[in-house]
């Protein structure tokens, strides 16, 4: 139980299950920073990308075309819920949060109706075969890949957060909405350009999440759960609260499940209470 | 006393008389089954619309707060105890689960309360599903016996069931009413025009908040509680995150912050359900279209139309 080799494959599962928890809970945290919504549909997103991702993977048996396939399905739906719908409800906290609710029913729902309860994988064909071995420990290489991919990304908007005239403007909409539009930026389009992003990270997070876990009905809710805990913990709006979030939630539920795993669902709600209390706008998060 | 709160007494009175006739007006059995999962659905809608109505806080979790308190009294049932003692035993389940949910969720507010709520019910979920020997785990409890409540009235009646959660839901109605007209419902009103100003007027925001969760809780247990004797069942569905999002939506539908809107919202969101029961899994979608379409175009909500109409609060 705890010897050095069990030990280090839960530290990889842990960290590779918080990689996929990142691609799904930057997405989240991303939109709520700018937008302050609390985006519902997040799961769902999610949940048609690893469908799509799966059937494109299946035909072609490439995971990047899957990956880009997923994201743009799901960008382009996102893209009507914000265009057609959220757009009329900007700024009301309430019925924006609602109206993601809705549509998480809907989308869920026609999943469920194209394709079938049955849980979908991404075939072994557009998966990284082999394992890793290193002295006695051996380790499948497609969860270092995830892992590896997280770690890029995260790199990635950070840095496009940070040093870009993109990153620029969003976070100046994230401190002053009324001072970017005046300063001639339409706020508008970058709210809807920020959630069409969010949403194809989640998707991209599905049909690499496929390789790990199934995708089936339900799902959706339960990753939108890590999610939010993740979120919750590294504070709304942080990339970095996101991925520390991520990593301790990941590393925690992969050592719960082995040790105690009656326990395992409760363990990832103790540090939420626990920051909740001490903490309550999250590690990395600021005041609201 | 103010005309306003005449005009919601007497509708008040009127839904009792009502209530106490239906089953003599020709209801059929059918009608009256239907009429009392109104009735229990509509209690736990106003308890979510009480919390957002009176303490301005939108919750996401009291489909677990009412599914808990349904365990209490499924697994209290399966013990062998009396209705009575089942109710005991679920408002015990709620107390405890609701002051967790209010302390850890206090110090925050608006979206972040939302979320905290959400993660809070979810957790109750997760914990229903996992400890199977008290829960059935996907199970449920089922065939929860009715019993005699208080030695009196035998549940198994239908009509006697239907008199109980008559008399329920009319005990919640005058208790929210009494509420929000007492001096706490005053300084509630005040803290949510403006907490800051509440604040520098010396009363302590938080107990007030925690105390209107707790209320709210209260009364969504007692929903639960209902609920479970009513449908014989405690199910891992009504502990579910859907389950408190359908019950926002009919507080939306029928009329957040309006007494009268919960049953209002009930009465149409379980006719829509009955009514599409065989389109099967479209009732989901067709759920969620309308969710969409009130919160796009009919915020008010149906009562909140009405109240405008006649120009009086109810």
């Amino acid at each position: 139980m705890f010897e050095p080799i069990f030990i280090a494959q839960q530290l990889l599962n842990g960290l590779s299950f918080g990689a996929l928890l990142f691609l799904l809970a930057s997405g989240l945290t991303l939109v709520f920073g700018l937008m302050r919504i609390v985006n519902m549909a997040h799961g769902a997103f999610y949940m048609l990308g690893g469908y799509v991702g799966v059937v494109v993977a299946t035909l072609t048996g490439n995971l990047l075309l899957a990956a880009i396939a997923a994201a743009a399905v799901v960008a382009a739906i996102a893209f009507i819920v914000e265009f057609g719908l959220l757009r009329f409800l900007r700024g009301q906290e309430l019925p924006e949060v609602l109206l993601t609710i809705g549509v998480s029913f809907v989308m869920a729902d026609i999943c469920l109706w194209i394709f079938g309860g049955d849980p979908h994988n991404l075939p072994n064909s557009a998966k990284l075969q082999g394992v890793m071995t290193i002295g006695g420990l051996s380790y499948p290489w497609y969860r270092i890949l995830v892992l590896g991919i997280a770690v890029a990304l995260g790199i990635a908007l950070a840095l496009l957060q940070n040093r870009t005239r993109i990153g620029a403007i969003v976070r100046a909409g994230v401190d002053d909405r009324e001072m970017i539009s005046a300063m001639g930026v339409n706020i508008r389009w970058v709210f809807t350009g920020m959630f069409v992003v969010g949403a194809a990270l989640a998707a991209v997070g599905g049909t690499i999440g496929s390789g790990m876990q199934s995708i089936l009905p339900g799902v959706q809710n339960e990753v939108l759960l890590y999610a939010l805990v993740v979120i919750i913990i590294g504070g709304l709006g942080s990339i970095a609260g996101a991925a520390v979030g991520s990593a301790l939630i990941g590393l925690i539920d992969a050592f719960a499940k082995a040790w105690i795993p009656d326990l395992a669902y409760f363990t990832i709600f103790l540090p939420m209470a626990l920051v909740l209390v001490i903490r309550p706008t999250g590690l990395f998060g600021r005041k609201a | 006393m103010k005309r306003s709160r005449i005009v919601s007494l007497a509708l008040l009175a009127l839904i009792l008389v009502f209530g106490i006739a239906f089953p003599y007006l020709g209801a059929s059995n059918f009608a009256l089954s239907i009429t009392t999962t109104i009735l229990v659905a509509a209690i736990l809608a106003s308890s979510v619309n009480f919390l957002v109505g009176e303490g301005g806080m939108a919750s996401l979790g009291h489909g677990a707060i009412a599914g808990a308190s349904a365990y209490g009294a499924g697994w209290a049932s399966k013990q062998g105890m009396d209705p009575g003692m089942q109710v005991l035993i679920a408002f015990g389940v709620t107390i405890v689960v609701s002051l967790v949910y209010g302390l850890l969720s206090m110090r925050t507010s608006g979206i972040y309360f939302l979320m905290v709520t959400l993660a809070v019910g979810m957790l109750i979920y997760g914990l229903a599903f996992r400890l199977s020997s008290i829960t059935g785990g996907e199970n449920g409890i089922q065939a929860v016996p009715r019993g005699r409540l208080f030695g009196l009235f035998d549940l198994t009646n239908d009509l006697a069931l239907y008199f109980v959660v008559l008399a329920i839901v009319f005990f919640g109605l005058v208790a929210i009413f009494r509420i929000i007209h007492s001096p706490f419902g005053q300084v509630l009103k005040a803290i949510r025009d403006n907490e800051s100003r509440a604040i520098s007027l010396g009363y302590r925001v938080n107990r007030y908040k925690l105390a209107v969760f707790v209320l709210s809780a209260t009364l969504a247990g007692l929903a639960g509680a209902t609920k479970a004797i009513v449908f014989q069942l405690a199910s891992l569905t009504d502990a579910h995150w859907s389950m408190s999002g359908e019950v926002v939506l009919m507080t939306l539908l029928g009329g957040m912050g309006t007494i009268f809107g919960p049953f209002v919202g009930a009465t149409v969101l379980v006719a829509i359900q009955n009514y599409f029961a065989g389109f099967g899994s479209w009732v989901t979608v067709i759920q969620g279209v309308i969710f969409v379409i009130a919160v796009l175009a009919f915020r008010e909500g149906i009562v909140g139309v009405v109240s405008r109409w006649i120009k009086k609060p109810l």
